[in-house]
């Protein structure tokens, strides 16, 4: 699609273009994509955020090892590899690393950045739960975030500016939205992989660009004949799903199934629920991305996530689910021993837990596990 | 067949023979042995500074605690259920405000380890058992959590009415709390926090995230009470606090009469039995201050005669390895020569005995989540330089246990910060506080004494 090579044609040039704002006094503001950090702040403040997205590379999860001891989530340990071997761009050039502490693993990337790389690293809390002390602790979080963002880039944070950035990022969520929920139908018009891609460059790209791309996917894919393929529809979740990390997705789509729908923690960006600037802004950005946000699998109660994924699952009429999380990632490790059981409860499809730590030899190993488990969904289907 | 045995837990004669239909209830549940017996009085000797009184005494503690956590169901209407590293002032509270008749209080991983683990050397089992039940091997999951859930499995301990857990020191615990829940029906109350102060943070409070803590204290407490059906009660809170201040304060002297001793008195691995005991609510609150008030001046007459495990001006180091389930490493680390000055390090933070503003009970438990050394990185760090300083130690062990994602970040840093301010050899000892298949003292020996001999002869160079 001619929209998609123009989106990709822009990332490719976005570290020269970031680089040149940057000697423009502009402030670069990385952080860590758990879907916790309202990017509208950091637009309202006159500053550009960047996700720390990429992942899939078995270096930087090497090179985390003369930082950080092995038993803590992969994609973290990667986000400090690449950082520490000063080879990916957009980790070399921030001026402020911004990272809501969801659990240990994440708390590490700050750690970490703040002593070895001697970074400006700013911590918020979200808390594990969403009574309304929790909600009035992430909402003070946000409050100190945006001391820290004014005080940084020395621009006042008004509503009007806010307003602005929210309309901007309310856009691009419905977009992607609009775009997802066309693999509802029964022949989707996208590949999941390509859906992703998308939804990862949301969190390098200009907005404006982003939007206009888009705009412009949503309408050729309006305009796309059927494809006339049935193959068997998956729905992917687990903990991170980062920038590069796309074997499962590649491995899933040439077996000739189709990943209609995903629900990840980390590395996609959450994009059902939009900002209501109405009343308090601040309050409105903690509504959206504490309160109505899906929670990850370390919230409490679990069943909330659960629900919500069998929920998906029927929505999206998928003949199975693969369970993507990543090494030491304990939250996903213990809540998929019994989600398994509930999907063959309420469900009665299969699912396939697999794993990842990056490592090159694990393709040939998860091709066949994936290849079967597609096989046992076609057989299902036929029965 | 265990007589000798709980004789050296400090059980009298008269006690066991009372006690026998009890213990011989709990010792079959648990498929403990003339072999595991035998075992258990070796290692007890092996190990530990046994001829003290005051260490039998706590191992007495522990050993009863293990009967009574095993026949808690035939014995109690209801069970509460906690473990590390919940802290020790609302559990106890929440203890005290029950009947101790009808309900059983306690922390069974802990008490497991502590006895299945530390004299029996038997803990695998459990955690075998846990990682087929949800938290499976090769995932780095806690094995304290894997052990509680195993031992409950196996029916050898029963399922709680209700369980209390931290869920801010380290996420295990409310993960594994969650599968507790989700898969056996058993209700829990989280104690919940962030661990988000910046670096440049500590230890200044955070009046947002006390405030925060607070409010999920009191949430637990409403829960606590309408489960077990009690009310808190004011006489509770005050002897929870007045014990926990007279056993700490006590205990803090203790670690400072034996760190700056020369030569060492004890053994660190003695020590343990009672640094864990600030993890355990025990109804014996008597029993627990008197244990440690006898050890003290056991100690203390040791150091006034100047006797000790190890030879005067043997090189000291700060070493991190609390092991709950296996002495024989701290043991192996003193063998090589090397005295261990200070081992339990939030003992002696000062901070940690700031005077704070708060006065209602449940900001005081929010006060824990500012000061503590798990809550940041930065603060685990310099707590752990400053101990280097304050016992001149020349060289550190910083041990890393396996699995503990709420230590992976400060092993290097610690590690890193200790060589450039204050110029000693540092050891980073990976190992792991509740699974002993993973690594074996022999296996470890090796480095400490190479280690060993480096930190002599930089000893000796400063010396010069």
């Amino acid at each position: 699609m001619e929209s998609m090579k123009r989106l990709s044609d822009h990332l490719a040039t976005r570290v020269k273009e970031l680089t040149r704002l940057r000697e423009g006094g502009t402030k670069l503001i990385g952080y860590a994509p758990g879907g916790y950090m309202p990017e509208e702040l950091v637009y309202a403040c006159g500053a550009v955020p960047v996700g720390l997205i990429r992942g899939g590379d078995p270096e930087p999860v090497g090179e985390s090892a003369a930082y950080v001891p092995r038993f803590m989530d992969t994609f973290c340990r990667a986000q400090i590899g690449y950082r520490m071997l000063g080879e990916e761009p957009l980790y070399q050039m921030l001026d402020l690393l911004i990272v809501p502490v969801t659990d240990h693993n994440i708390k590490t990337i700050a750690d970490c950045f703040n002593f070895f790389a001697h970074d400006d690293v700013f911590r918020f809390g979200v808390p594990h739960q969403k009574d309304e002390h929790a909600f009035e602790y992430y909402l003070a979080g946000l409050h100190a975030l945006r001391e820290k963002l004014e005080g940084f880039t020395g621009n006042k944070i008004d509503d009007a500016h806010l307003r602005e950035a929210i309309t901007l990022c309310n856009r691009m969520r419905e977009l992607l939205k609009e775009i997802s929920l066309l693999r509802k139908s029964e022949q989707p018009p996208l590949a999941g992989y390509e859906f992703v891609k998308l939804n990862h460059a949301s969190f390098i790209a200009d907005k404006a660009v982003l939007i206009d791309a888009l705009e412009s996917v949503l309408q050729e894919l309006k305009e796309k004949p059927p494809s006339g393929a049935y193959g068997p529809r998956v729905l992917l979740t687990g903990s991170t799903l980062a920038m590069g990390d796309y074997k499962v997705l590649e491995m899933t789509e040439a077996a000739g199934a189709y990943i209609v729908i995903e629900e990840f923690a980390e590395g996609m960006r959450h994009y059902w629920e939009n900002v209501q600037p109405d009343g308090d802004l601040m309050e409105a950005l903690a509504d959206r991305y504490f309160r109505r946000r899906q929670p990850p699998a370390w919230f409490r109660p679990s069943r909330e996530r659960l629900d919500y994924l069998i929920e998906l699952a029927r929505d999206f009429n998928v003949d199975g689910i693969i369970w993507y999380q990543l090494l030491y990632r304990s939250s996903y490790d213990i809540q998929s021993f019994y989600f398994e059981k509930m999907v063959k409860e309420q469900l009665g499809i299969p699912m396939l837990k697999v794993q990842s730590d990056y490592d090159v030899s694990e393709k040939g190993p998860l091709r066949t596990r994936i290849e079967t488990f597609i096989e046992i969904m076609k057989a299902g289907r036929r029965g | 067949m265990y007589t000798e045995l709980l004789k050296l837990c400090g059980f009298e004669p008269d006690e066991i023979k009372r006690e026998r239909p009890r213990v011989d209830r709990a010792f079959a549940k648990l498929g403990l042995d003339e072999e595991d017996f035998r075992r258990g009085e070796w290692r007890l000797k092996e190990y530990l500074d046994i001829e003290l009184l005051g260490l039998r005494k706590f191992l007495g503690i522990w050993m009863r605690e293990l009967v009574n956590l095993v026949l808690a169901r035939e014995e109690h209407d209801k069970i509460v259920y906690s473990d590390f590293p919940m802290e020790l002032r609302p559990l106890m509270s929440m203890m005290l405000s029950t009947d101790e008749k009808e309900v059983y209080f306690g922390v069974p991983g802990q008490i497991i380890n502590m006895t299945m683990g530390q004299i029996f050397d038997k803990i695998t089992p459990y955690i075998e058992v846990g990682e087929e039940s949800g938290m499976p091997p090769g995932a780095a999951h806690c094995a304290l959590y894997q052990t509680r859930l195993g031992a409950m499995v196996k029916g050898v301990i029963p399922f709680p009415d209700l369980s209390v857990i931290a869920s801010y020191h380290c996420d295990q615990p409310a993960e594994a709390e969650e599968l507790l829940h989700e898969v056996y029906g058993v209700p829990v109350a989280y104690l919940d926090s962030c661990s988000d102060p910046n670096w440049g943070d500590w230890p200044k409070f955070n009046d947002s995230r006390v405030r925060y803590c607070s409010s999920q204290a009191s949430r637990m407490f409403r829960m606590f009470e309408e489960i077990i059906g009690c009310q808190m009660t004011e006489e509770a809170i005050r002897t929870a606090n007045r014990s926990n201040a007279i056993f700490r304060l006590t205990f803090q002297a203790l670690i400072e009469l034996i760190g700056h001793a020369d030569p060492q008195p004890i053994s660190q691995a003695s020590l343990a039995h009672a640094f864990f005991l600030n993890s355990m609510p025990t109804r014996d609150i008597e029993g627990k201050q008197q244990a440690l008030e006898i050890l003290a001046e056991e100690v203390k007459q040791r150091v006034e005669r100047g006797e000790g495990i190890l030879e005067k001006g043997a090189p000291g180091v700060f070493c991190t390895a609390t092991i709950s389930v296996d002495p024989s490493i701290t043991r192996m680390i003193e063998r090589t020569g090397l005295a261990i000055r200070i081992q339990i390090p939030n003992w002696l933070s000062p901070w940690v005995l700031t005077k704070h503003p708060y006065r209602e009970w449940s900001d005081m438990i929010g006060v824990g989540p500012c000061l503590d050394i798990p809550h940041s990185c930065e603060a685990h760090c310099l707590i752990n330089l400053e101990n280097c300083k304050a016992f001149n130690v020349d060289g550190a062990i910083n041990f890393y246990p396996y699995s503990c994602r709420e230590w992976v970040p400060t092993v290097i840093i610690t590690k890193r910060m200790i060589e450039k301010e204050l110029g000693i050899p540092v050891l980073v000892l990976e190992g792991d506080c509740y699974d002993t298949r993973n690594y074996s003292a022999g296996q470890l020996r090796t480095r400490v004494e190479t280690f060993a001999e480096l930190v002599k002869a930089h000893k000796a160079a400063k010396a010069a």
